[in-house]
C-alpha cells in the first residue's frame, strides 16, 4: 500500500476489519442463548412436575438436559467467544482476519454442528460422556473446525501489524491450543454404527480423561477466553488502561505452565485413587490464587469511575460478570475440599456453583459484549438504555434466586441423605423422602431462569430496535466497503510478505501451518495405537487382580446401551462414595473393578434419583417393568418421567454382534462365539425374562422389546464383581 | 490407572509448548514494555 | 499542579485557562495561551486532523511521570539545534544504517495517553520522513523508524513543535541490546525453574500423598527428567557465582548452596534409580526457583536506580560550524580542521585559537568565575565558553580524548564495595558461610561416628545447608545503600558514589562557604553614596560612562552595576567604541577611558571620608574613581538563600556544630553569619584555597558546602563535600556530592537517610543472626525437612529484600515526590 507523499492518506491507516462476520456470530449468539435458555426453562419445570416431559421420549430430561448444557456452553458460549475473539483481535492486531473463506467456513460449520446437535441429541444418538455428547462424526466436525478457527487466528497474529501481541490474544492462542489437545484426547472412540461408537478408555481411567477434559472444557472454554474478552471490553469500554498489565501477564503465564491435575476434584470420594484425589484437591486450590488475579485486574480496572458503572449498562454487566466470575472461582476450591465436597457431590449446590459461572461470569460478560457491540458495528445508539438497566437488574436478581434456591436444595437434601441417628440408622432412608421436600425449590429455581429469559427478551428487543433504527445509507456503505476483493490480495499478500520480510517469514510461511497439522496428525496416530495396547494390558494389571468380573452379555450391553441413550446418568449415578451416608444407604463403596469394562464408564455427576451401583437383584423384573412404565405407581412422589416407548419399541439387535467385536477388541474378555452368537443369546435371554415377567403377572408380549434389555442390564450392576 | 501413561507426558508436552510460547515471546521482545501496550490498545478507534 | 486545586483558584481570581496546556492565564490577555509554544501546539493540532488529541486527553486521566533529572537542553546552541542531526558522518557513527534508518530520543513533558497517540501519529504527520514511531512510556523514550531519505532533523522539529523536546539517546545500540540480551536469558531461566518446580511439586505432591506402586516408580523417573532443565539450564548464575569465587579464592553466598544442590542431585538420583523415598529433587527445584526469583527482583531493583544516570552524557557539547561553514558533528572533527566557535558557544574541544581575541569563562575547569582574555596561540579547553567574540580554533584534542572527557569518565565509574559497611558484611557473609560448611561436615562426621545411616544423616545436612543464608549482608547491604542514593537524587542531592553514603555517620560539624553557598552569588547595588560635590547632571554622566565600561567585564559585581545603573537612568545604549584602554586585573577592580574621562572603579581600600560615615559597613564597596577623584561610594549585598536559616537550626538540633568559611572581608562576613545565625566564634573570614582547606584537613569529622567552581581545593580534602553550583563535572572530580536543585534542605535528608539506613541495617543484622541461630538448630536436629528448608531460605532473602524497600517511616516519608 504505496503513500502519496505530502497529503496524509488515510486510507492506510484506517485498517479494513472485516465486522461482517463479527455481526452473524453475534447474532448467532444471540438467537442460540435464547434457544439455550428455553431449554434450561424447560429442562428446569421438567424437575419440578414430570407433566412436563409430555411422555414423549424425545422430551424427556435425560435427552433435553445434554441439549440444553451443548446449547449453553457450545453454542451461546461459542459464538459468543468467537465474535469476541474476532472483533478484538482485529482490533488489537491493527490487521484483517487472515482469509475470509476461513472466517465463512468456520461459522458455518458451527452452526452446522450445533443444528447437528440439535437434531441427534433429542434422537438420544449420544456418547454418555457430560459436556462430550456429541456422536463421533460430529466430534470430527467439530475438530475440523476447531482447526479452522485455531490457523484464522494464528495466521491473523502472524500477520499482525501491532508487533505486542496484547494478554487477551495469549488467551485466545491457549484457549485453541488447549481444547484442541483435550477435545481430541477425550474422543478417542471406535465407531460402531453411523451415530453410536465405544470410547476406548473404560471405567475409572475414562473417568479421569472424561473429568480432565471436563474441567477444562469449562476451564479453557468458559474461562481463558472470557478472561481475554474482559482485559479487552473493560478497558475500551471504561477507556482507561487495565490496571496492571505486569500482573495480567504473570497470572496468565503461571497459569498455563502447571494445567494437569484439575480434573479429579469432580470425582472425590469415588473409587479414584486416594492420592488422585488429594491432588485434585491440591491443584484446584491453588487455582484459586491466578483466577482472583484476573477478577481484581478486571475490578479495578474500573477504580475511579464507578460512577460510569452506575449510569453504563454495559459497565454494569462487565463489572457483575467479573464478580461473580470471582465469587464461582472461590467457590470452586471451596467445593473441592473433599469434606465439603461429601456434601455437594452429587448434590444441587454444584448446579449453583455452575449456573453462578455461567448465568454470572459467561452470560453477563457476553451480554455487556452484546451491548458494547451493537451501536458499534451497525454504527448507531442503543435504542433504549433502560431497558438494558432492566434486563441488568432482572438478570442479577434471576441469577440470585437460581443460585440461593439450588444452595438451599443441595444442602438440604445431602443433610438428610446423611442424617444417622442415635442408633446409626438413616432418618431418611427411602431417597424420594429428600426429593419431596426440595421439588418446591425446583419451582423457585425455574423462576429464576424465567426472569433470567425475560431479561434477555429485553435484550433481544433492544437489539432488534437497534440495528432497525441504524442509518441505512451506512449499513449500506458498510456493505460496499466489505465486499471488495479481499480475497485476491490475501493470499498474493502473504506471499509476497512473507518473501520482502526474509527467510525468516518465510519460514513462518504455509510449512508452519503444515508442520503443526502433521504434528497434530502423528499425536493422534500414535495415540490410536498406544491406548488399546493400553487399555488392554488394563486388565492384567494388578490392581484388577484382586477381583474376578463378568462382562456383560448381549442383552445387558443392549440394556446398557439403552441406558445411555435415555441419559439415565443425568440423574442416577452409579458410584457409591467412600462416605458414612452412601455405605449405608446403598451398601458397600464401589470398587475400580465394577466399572472395569463400562465403555463410557456412567458413574454419573448428579443423584436427581438414588444411586444405582448395587440396584442388581434388589427388586424383581416386575418392578422394574412397571416402574419403568409409570414411575408414581411405585413410589407415589416420585418426579422419574414416564419411559412408556420401551414396551413399545422392538430390540434393535442389529449391531449387537459388532459392538462384541468392538469391545473385545478394547479388552473386554469376550470369546469368540460370544461374539458370533450375541444376537440369539440375546433373544433367548429377552424371550426368558418375558415369560418370568408374565408369570410373575406382569403385561404380555415383551419379548425382544427394549424393556427386557433395560430390565436385564439394571439386575446387573453390583453383580458383575466378585472378590477372587 | 494407566491411563496416566497418556494424559501425564500429554499435559507435560502442552506445559512445554506454552513454555516455548514464552520463550518466542521473549525473543520478539513482547515483555520490553509493559507500560505502553494498555495504553496504546485503547487508541484503536473501534 | 493538581487540576482540581487550578480551578479552586481560576473561581476566584476569574482567570482563563490556556487552551492547551490548561494553566491559568490572566484574562486580560486575549489569546488564552500561557505561552507562544502552546499556541503554536494548538494551531499545529487543530490544523491537521489530529484535533482529536484535546478529545482524547479529556477523556483519559493524566499519567504524571517525572522525568528523572531536569539536564541542559541543546536549546542554547545557536540556530538550529538539531541540524547535526542529518549529518552523514554523524548517522554512521551511530551505527543509523543508511537503508531502514533508526533513532530513540527521549521526550520531555511525556504525560498522558494522548502524547502517546499523538506522537505515534507521526508517521501520518511526517509521511515523508517518518515510517513508524513506537513511544515507551515508561522510560518516555520513543523509537522511530524513518524512511530511507527521511531527514531525522525534520523530525525532531516536528516534535519539539509538538511540545515534547528531544534528547537524542547516544548510548549505542549494541550496549543496550546487550543488556537486554542477560535480563532476558534471566528470566528465561527463572520460567523454566517455575515451570519444573511447580509441576515436580505436583507429582511429588501425589508420592506424599501415597501413590504407590509403579505409579510411584513413573512419577519418580518423570520428576528426575522435569528437574534435568533446572539443574542444567535455570541454576547455571548460580553455579558461575560460586565458580568465579573459588576461582579467585573469595567465599561466596552460593558456595553452600551449589554444595547442597550437587550432593542432593546425586542422592536422589540415586534413590530413583533404587526406588527407594529420598527424592528432594522438589525442594531442590523448588530451592532454585525461589533463589533466582529473589535475584531477579534484586536485578530490576539495582536497574531502574541507575536508569536515571544514563542521559548525562549528552552534556557535552556536540555542534560547531567547520572552516566551510557547515554544521559539523564533534565527533568527527580531526586534529588539525579549523572550527569558528560563535560568541555565546561552550567551546567544544581542546584546541589552539588561529584567528580573534574573546573572553573566555573557563569557571568549569579552572573555577574562576572571572573571564579570561583569550587571544591568537592561546589553549582553549572543551566545556569552557567564548563570551565576547568569535573565535577560530585549530583543533587539538576532541569528545573522550579532551580534559573534560577524561574527567567526565572518572566521574561516570563507582563501584559500591568501596563502602565500609559493604565490604564489612561481605567479610560477615564469608566467615559466615565458612562456618556453615565446617558446622554440617563436622556434624555429619559426628552423626554416622553415632552410627546413624550415611544417607539418612545426609537429609539433616542438606537442610543446614539449604535453610542457612546470610542474605541480609549479600543481598540487603548494597540494596540498602541503592535505595537511599535513589532517594537523595529525588530530594536533589546528588552522590558520586552510594558509598560515601557511609561517610556521613561520623560527621560532627557542618562548614558552610560564603558567596555561592549561604548566598545566591548574585550581588545587588545595596547603597550608592555620591559625595556631595557632584552636581545630579554630572552623576547622570558619570553613571552612564561607568555602565558603558562595566559592560565589558563579566564579573558579577558589573552585573549589579549595571542593573541598577539602567534602573537609575532608565535604559542605557551600549556602544563599544565609546570604551578604549579597557584593563581588568582579577582582584583588584576594571579601569578604562570613556569619552575621554578615565573611569576606575576598584575595591575600597583604607577608610576615605566617604566609608567613615557608611552605615552598611558589612557589605563589599566599591570606589568610584572620576579622573582621578573619588566621586562615588557604591556598596553591594548578596542575596542570601531563602531556606538557609531553616537548615542551618535544624542542624543544629540534630546537635552539629555550624561554621561559615568565607574568602571574603570581616564584616560582610559577620553579617551574613547573623543573619543565618552562625555564632561569630564560628566564623572564620578572608581566608584563602590554602588555609581553607588546611583547617578542613585539621577538623576531620566535616561537611563542607562549597562553590564547585572555585573551592575545588577545599571540596577535594573534606571527608564529605557537597559542591552547591558551578559545573557538574568539576565539583564531581572534587566533591563527593552535587546539589541538581539549589534546596539547601538536601543536606538535612543526606542525614536523616543516612541515620535511617543504618536502622534498617541493624535490623537486618538482628533478623539474620536470629533466623540463622534458629534454623540451623532446628536443622542440626533433623526436625526440618529439606523441602521446608527450600521454603524457608528463599522467604528469609525476600523478607529482608522487602523489609529494605518498606526501609523506615521516614524514608517512607523522603520517597514521595
Amino acid at each position: 500500500m504505496s503513500t502519496s507523499t505530502g497529503v496524509i492518506n488515510t486510507e492506510k491507516f484506517d485498517h479494513k476489519y472485516d465486522d461482517e462476520i463479527v455481526k452473524y456470530f453475534l447474532m448467532a449468539t444471540i438467537i442460540w442463548a435464547g434457544v439455550a435458555l428455553l431449554l434450561g426453562i424447560y429442562a428446569a419445570l421438567e424437575l419440578a412436575n414430570y407433566k412436563f416431559n409430555l411422555g414423549l421420549q424425545w422430551l424427556t430430561f435425560g435427552r433435553i438436559r445434554p441439549l440444553h448444557t451443548n446449547a449453553a456452553i457450545f453454542a451461546f458460549g461459542g459464538n459468543g467467544i468467537f465474535a469476541g475473539i474476532y472483533h478484538s483481535s482485529q482490533r488489537l492486531l491493527k490487521t484483517r482476519l487472515f482469509s475470509d473463506k476461513l472466517s465463512w467456513f468456520h461459522f458455518w460449520g458451527w452452526q452446522l454442528i450445533i443444528l447437528a446437535a440439535a437434531i441427534t441429541l433429542p434422537l438420544g444418538l449420544t456418547q454418555g460422556k457430560e459436556y462430550h455428547e456429541l456422536e463421533w462424526p460430529i466430534n470430527i466436525a467439530v475438530a475440523i473446525v476447531w482447526i479452522a478457527f485455531g490457523i484464522n487466528l494464528l495466521q491473523t497474529i502472524r500477520r499482525r501489524k501491532e508487533p505486542h501481541i496484547y494478554v487477551a490474544l495469549w488467551f485466545y492462542i491457549a484457549t485453541f491450543v488447549t481444547i484442541a489437545l483435550l477435545y481430541v484426547v477425550n474422543s478417542i472412540e471406535i465407531p460402531v454404527s453411523w451415530f453410536n461408537s465405544y470410547p476406548v478408555y473404560a471405567g475409572v481411567q475414562d473417568a479421569l480423561v472424561q473429568w480432565w477434559y471436563g474441567h477444562n472444557a469449562v476451564a479453557f472454554f468458559l474461562t481463558t477466553p472470557f478472561l481475554g474478552l474482559m482485559y479487552y471490553y473493560i478497558p475500551k469500554a471504561v477507556n482507561k488502561p487495565v490496571y496492571s498489565y505486569r500482573l495480567s501477564v504473570v497470572h496468565f503465564w503461571s497459569l498455563v505452565f502447571i494445567y494437569i491435575w484439575a480434573g479429579p476434584h469432580h470425582l472425590l470420594n469415588t473409587a479414584l485413587p486416594e492420592w488422585a484425589q488429594t491432588l485434585g484437591v491440591i491443584f484446584s486450590v491453588m487455582l484459586w490464587i491466578p483466577s482472583w488475579g484476573g477478577m481484581i485486574n478486571g475490578l479495578m480496572t474500573l477504580r475511579g469511575s464507578w460512577d460510569k458503572v452506575k449510569t453504563d449498562p454495559i459497565l454494569k454487566f462487565l463489572a457483575t460478570g467479573t464478580i461473580f466470575y470471582g465469587m464461582s472461582t472461590f467457590e470452586g476450591p471451596l467445593l473441592s475440599l473433599k469434606s465439603v465436597n461429601e456434601v455437594a457431590h452429587y448434590s444441587d449446590w454444584i448446579i449453583a456453583h455452575v449456573h453462578g459461572g455461567a448465568l454470572g461470569w459467561n452470560g453477563f460478560i457476553l451480554f455487556g459484549m452484546v451491548y458494547y457491540l451493537v451501536p458499534r458495528l451497525w454504527k448507531t445508539e442503543l435504542y433504549n438504555k433502560s431497558l438494558a438497566e432492566t434486563h441488568f437488574w432482572l438478570g442479577t436478581i434471576g441469577i440470585v434466586i437460581y443460585i440461593v434456591s439450588m444452595w438451599t436444595a443441595g444442602i438440604a437434601q445431602s443433610m438428610m441423605l446423611n442424617a444417622v441417628d442415635a442408633t446409626g440408622h438413616l432418618v431418611y432412608p427411602d431417597f424420594v423422602q429428600t426429593v419431596v421436600r426440595i421439588v418446591p425449590l425446583y419451582y423457585v429455581r425455574s423462576l429464576g431462569g424465567l426472569m433470567y429469559f425475560v431479561g434477555y427478551l429485553l435484550m433481544v428487543y433492544n437489539v432488534v430496535k437497534t440495528i432497525k433504527g441504524a442509518p441505512v445509507a451506512l449499513a449500506a456503505s458498510a456493505k460496499r466497503e466489505e465486499a471488495n476483493p479481499v480475497l485476491k490480495l490475501d493470499t498474493q499478500a502473504l506471499v509476497q510478505e512473507s518473501i520482502s520480510e526474509g527467510p525468516h517469514r518465510v519460514l513462518e510461511g504455509f510449512p508452519m501451518v503444515m508442520t503443526v497439522l502433521a504434528v497434530a496428525a502423528v499425536l493422534v496416530g500414535t495415540m490410536i495405537e498406544l491406548i488399546p495396547m493400553i487399555t488392554s494390558t488394563n486388565a492384567q494389571s494388578e490392581e484388577f487382580a484382586a477381583f474376578k468380573v463378568k462382562p456383560l452379555t448381549s442383552l445387558q450391553l443392549a440394556g446398557r446401551d439403552i441406558y445411555v441413550r435415555e441419559g439415565c446418568y443425568l440423574c442416577h449415578s452409579q458410584m457409591i462414595r467412600t462416605t458414612v451416608g452412601d455405605v449405608l444407604r446403598y451398601g458397600p463403596a464401589s470398587e475400580t473393578a465394577d466399572s472395569m469394562y463400562d465403555h463410557p464408564f456412567q458413574w454419573g455427576s448428579k443423584r436427581t434419583g438414588p444411586d444405582l451401583a448395587r440396584v442388581g437383584g434388589k427388586y424383581p423384573d416386575l418392578w422394574h417393568v412397571r416402574h419403568l412404565l409409570n414411575p408414581r405407581d411405585i413410589v407415589p412422589q416420585s418426579i422419574m418421567p414416564t419411559y412408556s416407548w420401551l414396551l413399545e419399541q422392538k430390540l434393535d439387535l442389529g449391531t449387537i454382534e459388532r459392538r462384541f467385536s468392538v469391545l473385545k477388541m478394547l479388552g473386554v474378555p469376550y470369546s469368540d462365539e460370544d461374539v458370533k452368537n450375541a444376537a440369539e443369546n440375546a433373544k433367548k435371554d429377552s424371550i426368558a425374562i418375558a415369560e418370568d415377567l408374565v408369570k410373575q403377572g406382569g403385561p404380555q408380549g415383551l419379548e425382544n422389546k427394549e424393556i427386557t434389555a433395560l430390565v436385564a442390564y439394571l439386575q446387573s450392576l453390583g453383580k458383575q464383581t466378585e472378590k477372587r | 490407572m494407566s491411563i496416566l501413561v497418556l494424559i501425564v507426558p500429554l499435559a507435560l508436552l502442552l506445559g512445554l509448548f506454552f513454555v516455548g510460547a514464552f520463550w518466542w515471546g521473549l525473543r520478539r521482545g513482547q515483555y520490553e514494555d509493559l507500560e505502553s501496550p494498555k495504553h496504546r490498545m485503547l487508541l484503536e478507534k473501534d | 499542579m493538581h487540576l482540581k486545586s487550578l480551578f479552586m483558584i481560576t473561581e476566584t481570581l476569574e482567570l482563563t485557562l490556556c487552551k492547551h496546556c490548561s494553566t491559568p492565564v490572566p484574562s486580560s490577555r486575549n489569546d488564552f495561551f500561557c505561552c507562544a509554544g502552546c499556541k503554536a501546539v494548538f494551531e499545529l493540532l487543530s490544523t491537521t486532523e489530529l484535533c482529536d488529541y484535546y478529545e482524547i486527553r479529556k477523556r483519559s486521566g493524566t499519567f504524571k511521570k517525572p522525568s528523572p533529572v531536569k539536564f541542559w537542553s541543546e536549546k542554547g546552541l545557536g540556530a538550529d539545534p538539531f541540524a547535526y542531526l542529518d549529518v552523514p558522518s554523524f548517522r554512521q557513527d551511530l551505527g543509523i544504517n543508511s537503508d531502514q534508518p533508526q533513532a530513540s530520543f527521549y521526550l520531555e513533558g511525556v504525560h498522558c495517553t494522548a502524547c502517546m497517540w499523538l506522537i505515534e501519529k507521526l508517521p501520518e504527520i511526517l509521511p515523508q520522513h517518518v515510517a513508524n514511531a513506537r513511544l515507551n512510556l515508561q522510560q518516555s523514550v520513543v523509537k522511530i523508524e524513518f524512511h530511507p531519505q527521511g531527514s531525522i532533523t525534520e523530525t525532531a522539529r516536528a516534535l519539539e513543535r509538538m511540545g515534547y523536546s528531544p534528547h537524542l539517546i547516544k548510548t549505542p545500540e549494541q550496549v543496550q541490546t546487550l543488556e537486554k540480551k542477560d535480563t532476558q536469558s534471566f528470566l528465561l531461566k527463572l520460567v523454566v525453574a517455575g515451570a519444573a518446580a511447580g509441576n515436580i511439586m505436583l507429582f511429588a505432591a501425589a508420592i506424599y500423598t501415597g501413590a504407590g506402586g509403579w505409579v510411584k516408580t513413573y512419577f519418580d523417573w518423570i520428576v528426575f527428567v522435569i528437574s534435568l532443565p533446572v539443574f542444567g539450564y535455570s541454576a547455571l548464575p548460580l553455579y558461575q557465582n560460586a565458580y568465579h569465587a573459588l576461582q579467585n579464592r573469595r567465599w561466596s553466598v552460593d558456595i553452600p548452596i551449589v554444595i547442597a544442590l550437587a550432593a542432593g542431585f546425586m542422592v536422589s538420583a540415586l534413590s530413583v534409580w533404587r526406588g527407594t523415598d529420598q527424592n528432594y529433587l522438589d525442594s531442590l527445584t523448588g530451592l532454585i526457583f525461589l533463589l533466582l526469583a529473589t535475584r531477579y527482583l534484586l536485578m530490576r531493583l539495582q536497574k531502574n536506580a541507575f536508569e536515571g544516570m544514563q542521559f548525562f552524557d549528552s552534556l557535552v557539547p556536540v555542534q560547531v560550524l567547520n572552516s566551510l561553514g557547515q554544521m559539523v558533528w564533534v565527533r568527527d572533527l580531526k586534529k588539525q580542521d579549523c572550527i569558528e566557535i560563535p560568541a555565546g558557544l561552550t567551546i567544544p574541544v581542546d584546541g589552539v585559537i588561529q584567528k580573534g581575541t574573546s573572553q573566555i569563562n573557563e569557571a568549569v575547569l579552572t573555577g574562576e568565575s572571572i573571564p579570561r582574555i583569550a587571544k591568537v596561540n592561546d589553549q582553549v579547553y572543551s566545556g569552557t565558553i567564548n563570551l565576547e567574540s568569535p573565535l577560530w580554533v585549530e583543533v587539538q584534542a576532541v569528545a573522550d580524548d579532551t580534559r573534560m572527557g577524561k574527567i567526565l569518565q572518572e566521574i561516570q565509574q563507582f563501584d559500591l564495595s568501596a563502602a565500609p559497611t559493604v565490604r564489612m558484611s561481605e567479610q560477615v557473609a564469608k566467615y559466615f558461610t565458612g562456618g556453615v560448611l565446617v558446622w554440617s561436615l563436622g556434624l555429619w562426621i559426628y552423626l554416622v561416628a553415632e552410627g546413624g545411616s550415611v544417607l539418612a544423616s545426609f537429609e539433616r545436612i542438606l537442610s543446614v545447608l539449604i535453610v542457612s543464608c546470610p542474605c541480609a549482608f549479600a543481598i540487603a547491604t548494597p540494596l540498602a545503600l541503592i535505595q537511599a542514593y535513589q532517594i537523595l537524587i529525588k530530594k536533589g542531592l546528588y552522590l558520586k558514589n552510594p558509598a560515601s553514603l557511609d561517610s556521613v555517620t561520623p560527621v560532627k560539624r557542618v562548614a558552610f562557604d560564603k558567596t555561592g553557598t549561604l548566598t545566591l552569588g548574585q550581588f545587588e547595588v545595596q547603597h550608592w553614596e555620591w559625595s556631595k560635590s557632584i552636581s545630579p547632571a554630572d552623576r547622570r554622566g558619570m553613571m552612564d560612562c561607568s555602565c558603558q565600561l562595566e559592560a565589558i567585564s563579566q564579573h558579577p559585581l558589573s552585573k549589579a552595576w549595571r542593573r541598577y545603573g539602567e534602573a537609575f537612568l532608565s535604559g542605557i545604549t551600549y556602544t563599544a567604541t565609546r570604551v578604549s584602554h579597557f584593563v581588568e586585573v582579577p582582584g583588584n577592580g576594571i579601569s578604562g577611558i570613556v569619552d575621554g574621562h578615565s573611569i576606575e572603579l576598584k575595591p575600597s581600600s583604607g577608610a576615605s571620608e566617604l566609608r567613615s560615615n557608611d552605615t552598611h559597613s558589612g557589605f563589599t564597596s566599591v570606589d568610584f574613581i572620576w579622573n582621578g577623584a573619588l566621586v562615588a561610594h557604591i556598596s553591594f549585598k548578596d542575596e542570601l538563600r531563602k531556606d538557609i536559616p531553616m537548615v542551618i537550626r535544624q542542624l543544629k538540633q540534630l546537635g552539629l556544630e555550624v561554621w561559615m568559611l568565607s574568602g571574603d572581608q570581616k564584616a560582610p562576613c559577620w553579617e551574613v553569619a547573623r543573619q543565618v545565625g552562625i555564632e561569630d566564634s564560628n566564623v572564620l573570614f578572608c581566608l584563602t584555597p590554602e588555609t581553607k582547606s588546611q583547617w578542613i584537613k585539621n577538623h576531620p569529622e566535616t561537611l563542607y558546602l562549597g562553590d564547585g567552581a572555585n573551592d575545588g581545593l577545599a571540596l577535594k580534602n573534606a571527608h564529605l563535600g557537597i559542591a552547591v553550583h558551578g559545573a557538574l563535572d568539576l565539583s564531581l572530580k572534587a566533591a563527593q556530592g552535587y546539589l541538581i536543585q539549589n534546596r539547601m534542605a538536601a543536606v538535612l535528608d543526606l542525614f536523616t537517610v543516612s541515620s535511617e539506613t543504618q536502622k534498617v541495617l541493624v535490623r537486618h543484622l538482628i533478623f539474620t543472626v536470629v533466623y540463622n541461630g534458629a534454623t540451623i538448630a532446628i536443622a542440626s536436629k533433623g526436625m526440618l525437612h529439606p523441602l521446608f528448608a527450600a521454603v524457608l531460605m528463599p522467604t528469609s532473602s525476600l523478607l529482608v529484600l522487602v523489609s529494605t524497600i518498606w526501609g523506615t517511616k521516614a524514608l517512607r516519608k523522603l520517597k514521595v515526590p
